[in-house]
């Protein structure tokens, strides 16, 4: 009821909703908002943004370090089993989480929040994507041309790559990311290839389906070729499986439960903050994804305290801020 | 090129299947001391899963 019909029906009533402090004519929460609110709401939330991208870019250091502290590891995974220093359950485990954590960090570069394309940290924002990849078996540039077509048209079933991801709850969803990664009609990959060919249509996307396509038959002939001299059971603990395990969290729980149910389209509601099932640090903080769709730039760690700072603007806009 | 490479990629599965399988089966069997089974070779029985497990997921689509 607009305070216009609840004046006419109980004017003594209406005029104790008003505060004290607050504005002659209440305002609503979400489409309810003056423009004039909205512009306001969107200057704070900015500064506020701002602020953080500016932080973010004094620490973008860690991200690299993070990397190549990573990739080091998960390299010396192989000789470490092949000579039996590390146990195989050990260096499955290590190679998950890295796997996992390595699409953050690659998350970072396809934003290129390391380093802008013709500055001095470009370099270190390329070789941060591309070798955080690498324990994914996904060429960077496939993952840097779908991730930023996903930012365009988050939620839209034929422009968006995530959108086969979608499922109605986690059980089918850990089922989706299993069946979209078979190698038939169900294969996620059919979707990727068309959004990129048809909608995105670049030489960047075309160029970078053929680098998919290339270090996916290499990754498999290294594969064969490790088996067939004896390390099956080490390239398998090191890299086949923590690789399927953290393509199908990254699948589940960096896509699917940020963007579930799939049902907006708009700058405010084509994500979520939630909790996520798996917990804030196996979840890599993208539980305040919101912020990171409206503000692509300030890195994946800081999305919490900024959301904290921009809770009360998000919640005048009518954003559903209850998770936390 | 191409056409040679998209040839390739459908029958990857049972490649993998032969490649792969077959011998991290045999090389796992070893690890744990099991023998093959009716006095087949490790490897032998390696292939007996792996290959029509292969060529499964490449007619199917589906690994499982």
């Amino acid at each position: 009821m607009d305070l216009t019909e609840q004046l006419r029906l109980d004017p003594a009533a209406a005029v104790e909703t008003l505060a004290p402090d607050g504005p002659a004519i209440p305002l609503g929460v979400g489409q309810g908002l003056d423009r004039h609110v909205l512009l306001d709401l969107q200057r704070q939330e900015r500064a506020i943004a701002k602020k953080y991208v500016v932080i973010g870019q004094t620490v973008r250091w860690k991200y690299v370090a993070a990397t190549l502290a990573g990739f080091t590891v998960w390299l010396s995974l192989f000789p470490l089993t092949m000579l039996h220093l590390v146990p195989l359950w050990a260096a499955f485990v290590v190679s998950y989480l890295i796997a996992t954590a390595g699409y953050v960090t690659a998350h970072e570069a396809m934003h290129s929040t390391i380093g802008r394309k013709g500055s001095r940290a470009w370099f270190w924002n390329e070789l941060t994507g591309q070798l955080s990849m690498i324990p994914l078996m996904f060429p960077f540039s496939i993952a840097r041309v779908t991730h930023l077509q996903h930012h365009r048209f988050p939620n839209d079933p034929v422009r968006d790559p995530d959108y086969p991801d979608g499922a109605p709850n986690l059980r089918a969803a850990l089922w989706k990311g299993w069946l979209n990664r078979q190698p038939g009609k169900t294969a996620h990959a059919h979707h990727i290839k068309r959004v990129l060919l048809e909608e995105v249509d670049t030489p960047e996307a075309k160029a970078a389906l053929k680098q998919t396509a290339i270090v996916q038959l290499l990754g498999t002939l290294f594969f064969i070729g490790m088996a067939l001299a004896g390390y099956a059971m080490e390239v398998a603990m090191v890299w086949w499986l923590p690789r399927w395990f953290a393509l199908i969290h990254t699948h589940v729980f960096f896509s699917w439960e940020t963007h579930h149910p799939q049902t907006g389209t708009g700058r405010y509601d084509n994500t979520r903050i939630f909790k996520s099932s798996v917990g804030s640090v196996l979840s890599m903080w993208i539980e305040y994804h919101l912020v990171h769709h409206l503000y692509p730039n300030i890195p994946m760690h800081l999305t919490k305290p900024a959301y904290f700072e921009m809770k009360p603007i998000l919640e005048a806009r009518g954003v559903d801020c209850s998770a936390h | 090129m191409e056409a040679t490479l998209r040839n390739l990629f459908k029958i990857m599965p049972f490649l993998f299947g032969i490649g792969f399988i077959a011998p991290m089966i045999a090389q796992t069997m070893a690890y744990w001391h099991i023998a093959a089974p009716l006095g087949l070779s490790r490897i032998a029985f390696g292939l007996l899963i792996g290959a029509p497990w292969g060529l499964y997921a490449t007619l199917r689509g589906r690994w499982i």
